[in-house]
């Protein structure tokens, strides 16, 4: 068994192609191939979840469909800090799209782009209240444990209203049982977001 | 207000040694290029990677496999082209660096900068 072999069998399937090519040419120095390992498994991992990046220059209505379910995936980080209750975190994030995303879907839907009228394209995506409202329905009817983080969620700030010194005190405690929670359910919430249905209006329109 | 994505440092290395290499940027040659430019900061090869990936997930750049070749070991290459997106946070990040400039050169600090 050569250090081919164990490469092939330790890198993603998805970038193992290019890596060996590159490492290969470099006569598969130690110093890349430790730098490299973690990077790629980072990278694979993320693109499971968000899925893979369409190329822009072949575009189709599949790929537009599979873009905006992944600014879809990444609303419901938004929703999360909404459901627990920070909205300064999530209002940092807000829109969720990056301005290259808007700048997609303008091509995609056939607008001009320029500067001033991406904003517009705000409204075309549902909004983070939509978006609560939505999953808040949809999760509460099919899992009754992210009710009880909903509830947690909303109490810091019912807190934060009567003593600063308690809601930290319950921020902490109950920041460490989302954690708990999260991680025992992560895999249903994550299966329950993919079955979500709720396309943005702009493919509907 | 959309968020507009801006570039930290080491993706404008990357950004620029993407758009200097034209048609010749993959993994290797991007590495060299960014090390050339950071020099005598060392880059880690992984680090790239992860950059690229980064940029092409914000829309930056896009990619593509080649042919496989010999001196590849029979493997393909992932090339990387920077998209209009990319151009304009790179030409975004130069004007900032440029008013940076300015700043630091006219004024009451300027010998301390020249």
């Amino acid at each position: 068994m050569d250090l081919r072999t164990v490469l092939s069998a330790v890198l993603p399937l998805a970038s193992r192609e290019q890596i060996l090519g590159d490492l290969e040419e470099r006569g598969f120095r130690a110093r890349d191939i430790l730098s490299v390992l973690p990077g790629a498994w980072l990278a694979h991992l993320r693109r499971e979840w968000l899925g893979p990046v369409p190329s822009l220059a072949d575009a189709s209505e599949a790929a537009l469909r599979l873009r905006a379910e992944q600014l879809r995936r990444a609303a419901s980080v938004d929703l999360l800090l909404l459901m627990w209750g920070q909205p300064r975190l999530c209002a940092s994030r807000q829109p969720g799209l990056s301005a290259p995303d808007f700048d997609w879907l303008h091509t995609r839907l056939g607008h001009p782009i320029s500067h001033r009228d991406r904003y517009p394209m705000e409204s075309l995506m549902p909004s983070p209240s939509q978006l609560l409202g939505d999953y808040r329905s949809t999760l509460q009817r099919r899992t009754p444990g992210v009710s009880a983080i909903l509830l947690m969620g909303s109490l810091p700030r019912l807190l934060n209203q009567q003593s600063p010194i308690a809601w930290k005190l319950f921020f902490e405690v109950s920041t460490i049982l989302l954690a708990g929670v999260l991680l025992y359910r992560s895999r249903h919430i994550i299966q329950e977001l993919r079955n979500l249905n709720h396309p943005p209006r702009a493919l509907t329109a | 207000m959309a968020r507009t994505d801006s570039c930290g440092q080491f993706e404008q290395l990357v950004l620029t040694a993407v758009l200097s290499l034209d048609d010749n940027a993959y993994g290797v040659t991007i590495h060299k290029k960014v090390e050339e430019l950071s020099s005598p900061k060392s880059v880690t090869l992984g680090a790239v990677y992860v950059t690229l990936d980064r940029l092409e997930d914000k829309g930056f750049l896009s990619s593509w496999l080649t042919e496989p070749t010999a001196e590849r070991g029979g493997r393909a290459k992932r090339c990387y082209k920077v998209e209009s997106a990319g151009e304009q946070a790179l030409r975004d990040s130069m004007l900032t660096a440029r008013r940076l400039l300015n700043e630091l050169t006219i004024g009451k600090r300027s010998q301390a900068w020249i």
